[in-house]
């Protein structure tokens, strides 16, 4: 076998040199036209055959080698006549576009060219990163594996979970230059059908040459691109994306993402974790309403504190006001640009710490932690109390489970906190009222971002707002 | 779960209520006080009772005309007359509008940001009036959902003045003291007003408009009485007459652990209440302008609305002032609460007569 094999190989080699002549046989159209478009990829193979007019073209790190070579041997000592019959009795597909020619063989299959015919021979390799825990989205209680970068192992995730026939699939293609498959998923039924062809067709005409990410696909769809808020929700995780689908969302997959995307949502998917249902009701409550806390007091506890320390100083109890006082004396800015100035320095360590890998990253953090704890206390920059509103703020902005809506109201709270600069509390509540037009004039595939607070919808309360207890029977929105 | 474009009972009783809820509840347990005498927070459920009655008008042009809007049912008139008739409403509600607009902005001014230019006020109130307006009435009913939701915290801190309430301020007197029945109760009667609005949106209601009306007018009284109630209960009668806001001075009185006169806070949230009201009169007055002039685009008659809004804010010098332009607005405003789902009424059963008479002709 090992012989075998070290010999083909050498015949590949040399059969690599002779790729690009001109075919000795005639009629094969497609062929030509194949090798055409494969111009210059020299990383393309090819396979011929001394007795019969039949050359096997393949990439060779996409397909599964030891199938290739059983293949081989199996043709090799037929006769021509041999190879044709089997061909036709085969469950090779023919291809007959150039367009499935090169869609199948950049996919992972050989592709076998006879005299006037094409074989698609499907020896894919399913190469790629195994399954791992999903780093983004850590869940406590609740499964682990998060998707991969193939889509087929994605898809087989999801088909695990939600064992039915109901579950259907569309293959779409998107890109113009790089070709892409994306896979929208949902359960016949209980999705709406409208929603599945309005996604349908928001993807077929997007005209871009490359999409690379789910994450970059969504914001050619959705609807209001300038928005600071995230619209389409993404996960890594299959359990979510199933539980999704069991909600009646269609769920979108992209070739080569790790991310699923799920539509209709809203603003309160966002604040969702799975582990808040594998918690007892009561606890999964709580937590929900703690990160409701937590979206304000990132929105607003730097920014009122600005705002009470510039011009309310009238609202700090008498207890309470030496303290304060004491710690903004040694300051020579005013409190906005002192908040701006730690705030930023903030989200530059968080940033940092992003990007670094792990071990550099501790570094940063003892390093940030001591700028930031002590020494800027000390050389007057900024006052101990505002150290304890931005680390609380910082704090809770990393409650809220997912990464884009954590991202997006980090920055909305700059906003906040230079109006209440300018403005006081009188700015905070300005603000206010236009981040709650904006968000409530939002939609996700014509489904208002509010929901079900607004329009109100009391009934879906109790799997939006909080984790109500589970009921014997299932209900959907 | 896809959305229909109209408006939910719910989404109604709360757009009813923020349009109802505005600037003269800072002033409102006074002007029962001036009106009613003592114990006058009896007099507000009256008050709230003919507001019922003349929804039930406005429910019957709705349940009469089988679901027509307003614009449909004044079609039958000659050009000119239903031009000067919408001009004239459009008018009366513009200025109510910007007169609140005003008194809200001089309000804050006066109380809290004595040395900021009322342009800057002003100009914020525009801004958010005008990101509200270029939207549809569902867009706006979707947005007073959640404002509803960020203001209607407040009502509970009347919770904090309990503990000072005293049934002997009460007096067990019913009705006395220096009163005004008539002048009183028609200052009360305007606290209420907004309601009068839901005849442009009724048909849009989705199902039950007569109770979500009764229910948003009833959110609005209950407040308005509980209010009311408790002045009468914190303040003496005395005490009462003399302040000039004695909501605002209710709202001196809280304080929490770690933050104290919280006032400013307060008062500049129930600004968000008072954006509703605003928003909801201009709107009335884009639709009038709208039917009038079909062809203009809708940005252009926001804009124009607002630009003159601005130049109006600028007539009126003080307060006094533009007390006295809404009193005689608000005396407008009430004519028309009353008076066009009457006529409304009688258009629509003289045509149906005129109808019958064609039709056996």
């Amino acid at each position: 076998m090992r012989k075998d094999r070290n010999r083909l190989l050498k015949d590949f080699k040399l059969q690599k040199e002779q790729i690009f002549e001109k075919p000795n046989f005639a009629g094969e159209s497609i062929l030509q036209k194949f090798i055409s478009d494969f111009k210059i990829s020299s990383d393309l193979s090819v396979t011929e055959f001394p007795h019969f007019t039949v050359k096997i073209y393949y990439f060779s790190y996409l397909i599964n080698k030891d199938h290739y070579e059983q293949f081989l041997a199996s043709i090799r000592n037929i006769t021509a006549e041999e190879l044709q019959s089997f061909l036709n009795h085969s469950e090779f597909k023919v291809l007959t576009e150039m367009d499935s020619v090169e869609e199948a063989i950049l996919s992972g299959s050989a592709i076998l060219f006879t005299e006037n015919q094409a074989y698609d021979l499907p020896f894919k390799e399913g190469k790629g990163r195994s399954i791992s825990p999903s780093e983004t989205e850590t869940v406590i209680l609740g499964a682990h594996e998060a998707f991969v970068e193939s889509v087929d192992m994605n898809l087989s995730l999801i088909r695990k979970r939600v064992m039915s026939s109901q579950l259907k699939t569309i293959k779409l293609l998107v890109g113009n230059k790089a070709k892409r498959n994306v896979y929208l998923l949902y359960l016949e039924g209980v999705a709406s059908e409208k929603d599945v062809e309005e996604i349908k067709n928001r993807i077929l005409s997007i005209h871009n040459d490359a999409i690379v990410d789910t994450n970059m696909l969504v914001q050619y769809i959705d609807e209001h691109p300038n928005s600071p808020f995230p619209q389409f929700y993404t996960t890594e995780r299959p359990d979510v994306t199933a539980y999704k689908l069991f909600e009646g969302k269609v769920v979108g997959l992209m070739e080569n993402s790790p991310f699923a995307f799920c539509t209709p949502v809203s603003f309160f998917d966002f604040m969702e974790s799975m582990d808040d249902f594998g918690q007892r009701w009561i606890v999964g409550t709580f937590i929900k309403v703690t990160r409701y806390i937590a979206i304000l007091v990132t929105l607003l506890f730097t920014a009122l504190y600005v705002a009470v320390s510039t011009y309310h100083y009238e609202m700090i109890p008498q207890a309470l006001l030496p303290t304060l006082l004491e710690s903004r004396s040694k300051v020579p800015f005013p409190p906005v640009i002192e908040a701006l100035f730690l705030e930023f320095l903030l989200e530059l360590l968080r940033e940092a710490g992003a990007r670094l890998p792990t071990k550099v990253g501790q570094t940063i953090g003892i390093v940030g932690g001591i700028v930031i704890g002590q020494a800027a206390v000390q050389a007057g920059i900024t006052s101990n109390i505002l150290i304890i509103v931005v680390a609380a703020s910082a704090i809770a902005s990393f409650v809220v489970p997912s990464y884009l809506l954590s991202a997006s109201i980090r920055i909305v709270r700059f906003g906040f906190i230079i109006i209440s600069g300018f403005w006081g509390n009188l700015g905070i509540i300005f603000g206010m009222g236009i981040l709650i037009i904006h968000l409530s004039t939002l939609t996700n595939l014509n489904s208002p971002y509010l929901l079900p607070i607004s329009p109100m919808y009391p009934k879906f309360f109790k799997y939006t707002m909080i984790r109500g207890p589970f009921k014997k029977k299932t209900e959907r929105g | 779960m896809q959305m229909k474009e109209k408006l939910s009972p719910f989404q109604t009783a709360i757009l009813v209520y923020l349009t109802q809820s505005g600037v003269t509840l800072f002033s409102l347990p006074r002007l029962v006080a001036e009106a009613f005498g003592t114990n006058g927070w009896i007099g507000l459920i009256i008050i709230s009772f003919i507001v019922n009655i003349n929804m039930i008008l406005i429910w019957l042009v709705y349940k009469m005309s089988k679901g027509k809007s307003m614009f449909e049912i004044i079609a039958i008139f000659p050009k000119w007359i239903t031009f000067s008739f919408c001009v004239f409403i459009a008018v009366v509600w513009m200025l109510l509008g910007i007169m609140v607009i005003l008194k809200f902005s001089m309000i804050i001014k006066v109380l809290f940001y004595q040395n900021v230019s009322l342009i800057y006020l002003l100009s914020m109130s525009y801004i958010l009036t005008y990101l509200l307006l270029k939207k549809d009435i569902y867009q706006i009913a979707k947005a007073t959902v959640v404002l509803f939701y960020f203001t209607v915290w407040t009502v509970f801190l009347l919770a904090f003045h309990l503990p000072e309430f005293s049934f002997i301020r009460l007096t067990p007197f019913i009705f006395k003291g220096d009163t005004d029945m008539l002048k009183g109760g028609l200052s009360i009667f305007t606290a209420l007003l907004g309601y009068e609005l839901s005849i442009l949106y009724v048909h849009k209601i989705d199902r039950k408009p007569l109770r979500s009306l009764l229910v948003g007018n009833s959110i609005t009284s209950v407040i308005y009485l509980g209010v009311t109630f408790v002045s009468y209960g914190f303040f003496s009668f005395e005490q009462l007459l003399r302040e000039m806001y004695p909501v605002v001075t209710l709202l001196g009185y809280i304080s929490f652990p770690v933050l104290e006169r919280v006032e400013n806070f307060t008062f500049s949230v129930f600004g968000l209440k008072v954006l509703m009201t605003i928003v909801m009169y201009l709107w009335g007055t884009k639709e009038l302008i709208q039917y009038q002039f079909k062809r203009i685009k809708t940005n252009f008659i926001v804009m124009g609305i607002l630009i003159i809004g601005f130049s109006v804010s600028f007539v009126p010098k003080v307060i006094k002032d533009v007390d006295q332009w809404l009193t005689y607005i608000t005396y407008a405003a009430t004519a028309i609460a009353i008076l066009l789902p009457i006529f409304l009424l009688l258009t629509i059963l003289t045509s149906k007569i005129l109808n019958r008479k064609a039709a056996n002709e």
